[in-house]
């Protein structure tokens, strides 16, 4: 059955543990095999006397229920169940069996509780009724914030070294009842910007960028309908999925290179970066999960997206939706080590961003090097390309011995997000592969 | 004006305590709106200086590091890498060492995707064989160790078993048809049957009976709990690879004695399991490094049903 590929299937593991022991399953440990068009099931046996009643909903992102102990979600079992599907070993049946119609039955059931969605009005003066009073909303919100800003400066900075989240989580919630959530975001992470040297010039730059973006907002009519859009993204208007997908596409053979999830107010957020393989573009592809949930896996690094991406309005804009196409594992004929760009080059394409949007904060990057520590400075890595230059890595998650595992004998390609001054790491290319496992 | 330092002085103390000077600062260029308020002003210039201090922040500049040492063998084929993946999800030194024995004696070397890893292990306990280790690293993996200072004594083992000329240990053959005189006491069924870990004692090859004696503690129950594990997994770490289908064998006949109570099959049932798992693995470990490996089918101890 096409469709579970075994990198998205085994993005789904809640740990290394988990997949590693998900491939160790072969089919020679299951019986009771099938699959209908909603689920698959089997038996696996194990070291209980009782093989393990494995269910999974085939849907996305997939839902399990398997009778062994393990509280993990999914647990290798159901891991193991999709990895034998993907590879076409598990067999058609006529209908599931009665234990895994108990279990989806008893998830139907519990859906039927919930209210739907209310759709959205088709009507259009409604809907002009509604954006102008939107942007009636967010114009006060975003003279508040000036006042706000004013308010900070004539005072001084430096009072805010003591002020606490407080202070910020209160405009940043004026903010979200203006409608503008993404000036709120920003506004949150600035106390973070308050820790170690050099905090004043941070600080003083992010209010910097929000000034500028209410006075961007306090122009947007007279503003060409590209910056306009651009703005209205940084300030956090929404743009529907149906406008997005009416866009114009770009087709390409998409590689997804890397990845990065954040977690704000208990919301996941994942980052999917992807290179077109012929137009050489980049695309980003977000998915989103609350609490509880697993993040949509259809696309993770390594993969290919073989279609259309439909692009969000606005300069320098990645995201981007998904439009006709399909997902496969088939990478062949890439040649990821070609692509490598020293620091200078990836300075450059950044400047030209920034230009493009002045609130950019980050943007990918492949850049080719070697990787070293760089103990004179303190415990800090570094990147050295081909030309000598030279770039800071950060934003990992443990020290990147494996990163310098792979450059010891010559430069790797690193994917990553580069914001001005540093690199973030997310992946390796290797030849047609994606090595994701870069800190320890 | 200088400059950068300065407004952010001013903006530190505040602008209603420190006047904002009437001109730009030196370099900034450009013509700014006139504002009457100092702090709107000074908001203007940082966000300025906000976007000229991302687009062209200066790259630091360093002379080019040579690198590494080259590897003197390829790396281990997937068949191998993809057996150490499930081995490092529950290390055990002993196969762990095997898998390094094996990658060895075939020629291969350590990708590096598996440097930092073995490293961490390997650091963090003396179990594991430095020298098989520093030998399946190569030039550039010794290189790696040597980089951090955590690593330090295993990094020195590593390399002082190489610098020493010192062949690898060659990992333990898998016993053939006796070929030479044992070298140790003579151990029977009986002892076997009296002390199974007398088995262990025994030299290789081990005689079938003996063999059989000692698949008969498992089979009929002589040990239980911690004993009974330590010597499963004892038996699947040193039971000869041909010896898999006797293991198998001896499994189905005690797990499907319906004389035996259903409780007792069961605990029987760990220890076959335990054993087989480790064999197992070191059939998928010699297999890995092998130019054609047969496609072997792996057996199931039984499931109790009932």
């Amino acid at each position: 059955m096409t469709g579970w590929y075994t990198a998205s299937v085994l993005a789904l593991a809640p740990d290394a543990t988990a997949r590693t022991a998900a491939q160790r399953l072969g089919l020679d440990r299951w019986s009771d095999l099938g699959f209908v068009d909603r689920c698959a099931w089997g038996r696996c046996s194990g070291s209980a006397p009782q093989p393990y009643a494995t269910v999974v909903a085939l849907e996305s992102p997939p839902a399990a229920s398997c009778s062994c102990p393990s509280r993990k979600v999914p647990c290798k079992h159901a891991l193991s169940l999709l990895l034998l599907l993907g590879r076409g070993e598990v067999p058609r049946a006529a209908r599931e069996p009665s234990y895994a119609s108990a279990w989806l039955g008893a998830r139907d059931r519990g859906r039927e509780g919930q209210t739907p969605p209310p759709t959205p009005s088709g009507d259009p003066e409604a809907a002009a009724r509604r954006r102008a009073a939107r942007t009636k909303r967010v114009t006060a919100g975003l003279e508040e914030l000036e006042r706000w800003l004013g308010d900070q400066v004539r005072g001084g900075l430096a009072a805010l070294e003591r002020a606490g989240y407080a202070h910020f989580d209160a405009i940043a919630a004026r903010m979200v009842d203006a409608q503008a959530p993404g000036v709120a975001s920003v506004l949150r992470a600035v106390p973070g910007e308050l820790v170690g040297p050099g905090w004043p010039d941070r600080v003083l730059e992010a209010l910097g960028g929000l000034h500028l973006l209410v006075q961007a907002h306090q122009r947007l009519d007279a503003l060409p309908a590209d910056l306009a859009a651009t703005v209205r993204s940084r300030v956090g208007y929404p743009v529907a999925k149906d406008a997005v997908l009416a866009e114009p596409a770009v087709a390409d053979r998409w590689w997804a290179v890397g990845a990065v999830d954040t977690v704000e107010y208990q919301l996941t957020t994942r980052r999917v970066w992807l290179r077109g393989l012929t137009t050489g573009r980049w695309a980003m592809w977000l998915t989103f999960a609350p609490p509880g949930q697993s993040l949509d896996s259809t696309l993770g690094p390594g993969l290919v997206f073989d279609g259309e991406l439909h692009f969000y309005p606005g300069r320098g804009q990645h995201r981007a939706l998904l439009g006709a196409g399909q997902v496969s594992a088939d990478s062949a004929g890439v040649e990821g080590p070609a692509w490598g760009q020293t620091v200078a080059e990836v300075q450059a394409a950044f400047a030209e961003l920034v230009a493009a949007d002045p609130w950019s904060t980050r943007m990918p990057a492949l850049v080719e090097g070697q990787v070293r520590p760089d103990r004179g400075r303190g415990p800090s890595w570094r990147l050295n390309d081909r030309d000598g230059g030279q770039v800071e890595l950060r934003g990992l998650a443990g020290e990147p011995w494996p990163l310098l595992a792979q450059s010891v004998s010559g430069p790797v390609v690193i994917v990553g997000e580069w914001d001005g001054r540093s690199l973030r790491p997310l992946s390796t290319l290797t030849g047609d592969r994606v090595l994701t496992g870069i800190a320890a | 004006m200088t400059g950068w330092p300065e407004l952010v002085t001013i903006a530190l103390l505040g602008t209603d305590r420190r006047p904002v000077p009437p001109d730009l600062p030196a370099g900034w260029g450009g013509a700014d709106p006139v504002r009457s308020d100092p702090a709107t002003r000074v908001l203007d210039l940082a966000a300025r200086h906000r976007i000229a201090a991302r687009a062209g922040a200066r790259i630091h500049r360093a002379s080019p590091e040579p690198p590494g040492p080259m590897p003197e063998h390829p790396p281990a084929p997937t068949a191998a890498t993809g057996v150490l993946d499930g081995l490092l999800a529950r290390p055990m030194p002993r196969l762990v060492d095997a898998w390094l024995g094996a990658c060895v004696s075939a020629e291969f070397s350590l990708p590096p995707g598996y440097w930092t890893p073995l490293a961490g292990l390997a650091s963090r306990s003396t179990a594991y064989d430095r020298r098989l280790l520093g030998a399946a690293l190569g030039p550039p993996g010794r290189w790696f160790l040597a980089r951090n200072p955590q690593w330090t004594r295993l990094a020195a083992a590593a390399s002082e078993a190489v610098s020493a000329a010192l062949p690898p240990p060659a990992p333990a053959p898998d016993p053939g048809p006796a070929s030479s005189p044992p070298a140790a006491p003579a151990v029977t069924p009986e002892g076997v049957r009296r002390q199974p870990d007398l088995l262990f004692a025994a030299p290789t090859p081990w005689p079938e009976d003996v063999l059989d004696a000692g698949l008969e503690a498992l089979a009929l129950g002589h040990l239980s709990g911690a004993a009974l594990r330590s010597f499963a997994v004892r038996l699947g770490a040193e039971l000869p690879l041909a010896a898999y289908g006797r293991l198998i064998r001896a499994a189905e006949a005690t797990l499907h004695d319906q004389a035996t109570p259903l409780v007792q099959r069961r605990m029987r049932r760990e220890g076959f399991v335990a054993a087989e798992e480790l064999v197992w693995t070191r059939i998928e470990i010699r297999d890995g490094f092998a130019a054609t490996a047969p496609r072997r089918q792996r057996s199931v101890i039984p499931a109790l049903i009932g």
